[in-house]
């Protein structure tokens, strides 16, 4: 299990957080995500076996908003 | 209570917040249930009337939760100093939410609270779920998920301490966010960052608007010798901040029994008159008589001599003082939105 930072733009309100961290941990492979809106970064603790940073950005990116891996 | 402002405000901050997480949930709602019927044609009807079903239960849950907390804060009536204190807060919040839409400073991104993931979990679960009647339990659930503004709302609706207001306050926000959820539908949700963004700026003037005006009232129930209208009064160009059309007159002061007697009619968001001219030193009784509504009129106020009556529908109430000196005694409404003014000579 590993737990990485993403940095991540265009959050427009408090609710988008909720939207991100709820697709993310619908991944297969990932434990949790927690998105602060305060920081801009969203945490997440996940299995490199199932999921990589890949899939991560680009379940965010889907989303409407973009990520830097930190 | 300027309700229009309320309206246009969920017209657009709704928009922006209410839209990107309820349409997903929406759209998800009405997805798991296209796939209990074994057509592949997605019809635009199948949408609609979930959309209907959800946004009716929506405003309805909303409502009934504008009344209790309206009656709530009547009820705690906290002091009349805490309702105000919480009509303060809920303006400042307003201000502070619309300066991190704008992004002014970084620091303002702390004000936007997030709601508690176990409620959005709950909600989402209910989502998934493959029954008819999903979208309209999903409406009323909503209320469990409400964004910063939602929450500044209902800060608000506490504050008018009066049960049918705290419901208009929440029923005309809501009311405010259908319009785009049905123009959009459940596409909402896939809206990019450049229309959120654009969204963002056009909701924060209405946020701004609306905080200035719950700030302005409170600064007008503490008798403020600055306010929206004593600055407007001293500009040389004519504004009109008293909340109506401007008829005012001086007459209707009439001298009984060597107290000087004059009634007011008292509607939702004016008075008539609303302005008199009294004697110093002689005392003053003020026939107040509330028709045509509720509204936060319910309750008069003269700061300056720490005043407060509640008025009743169709019932005339009167407020007794001896003006001491020369000068002008605002009076204003329960949240100091609405006024008239006392000329003392």
């Amino acid at each position: 299990m590993i737990r990485k930072k993403f940095k991540l733009k265009d959050l427009d309100c408090g609710s988008c957080c909720l939207l991100i961290d709820s697709e993310l941990e619908t991944l297969d492979g990932v434990i949790f995500a927690k998105t602060s809106y305060g920081r801009c970064e969203c945490e997440i603790e996940f299995d490199p076996q199932k999921v990589d940073e890949r899939k991560i950005t680009e379940v965010i990116t889907k989303l409407g908003y973009s990520s830097i891996p930190l | 209570m300027d309700l229009w402002l309320i309206f246009l405000t969920g017209l657009t901050v709704g928009g922006l917040t209410c839209m990107v997480v309820q349409g997903g949930l929406l759209a998800g709602a009405i997805a798991a249930h296209e796939e209990e019927k074994l057509s592949n044609v997605h019809h635009k009807r199948h949408i609609l009337w979930p959309t209907l079903a959800f946004l009716t239960t929506k405003l309805i849950a909303y409502t009934i939760l504008g009344f209790a907390l309206g009656t709530l804060g009547g009820y705690f009536a906290f002091s009349d100093t805490t309702r105000i204190i919480m009509q303060l807060v809920a303006g400042l919040y307003m201000i502070a939410v619309a300066m991190e839409l704008l992004h002014v400073h970084p620091i303002f991104k702390y004000v936007i609270i997030q709601p508690p993931k176990f409620l959005y979990k709950m909600v989402k679960s209910q989502s998934n779920s493959q029954e008819v009647f999903t979208p309209a339990l999903l409406g009323a659930m909503t209320i469990f998920i409400p964004c910063g503004t939602t929450l500044a709302m209902e800060t608000l609706a506490i504050s008018t301490g009066n049960g049918l207001l705290g419901a208009l306050v929440m029923a005309t926000f809501t009311l405010g966010t259908i319009p785009l959820f049905l123009g959009l539908g459940v596409a909402t949700s896939t809206l990019g960052h450049n229309f959120r963004a654009k969204f963002a700026k056009v909701a924060s003037a209405f946020l701004i608007y609306l905080g200035a005006t719950s700030i302005n009232g409170v600064l007008n129930i503490l008798g403020s010798p600055i306010t929206f209208q004593t600055l407007a009064a001293a500009l040389p160009i004519e504004i009109n901040l008293t909340g109506d059309n401007g008829s005012s007159s001086t007459a209707g002061v009439g001298l009984i029994n060597g107290v000087q007697v004059v009634d007011v009619s008292v509607f939702p968001t004016s008075y008539s008159p609303n302005r008199i001219q009294v004697k110093a030193g002689v005392p003053v009784k003020m026939n107040l008589t509330a028709t045509g509504g509720t509204g936060c009129t319910s309750f008069f106020r003269i700061p300056q001599l720490s005043i407060v009556k509640k008025l009743s529908q169709g019932v005339t109430e009167s407020v007794e003082f001896t003006p001491k000196s020369v000068g002008t005694l605002p009076w204003t409404c329960s949240m100091g939105m609405y006024n008239g003014v006392i000329e003392v000579i």
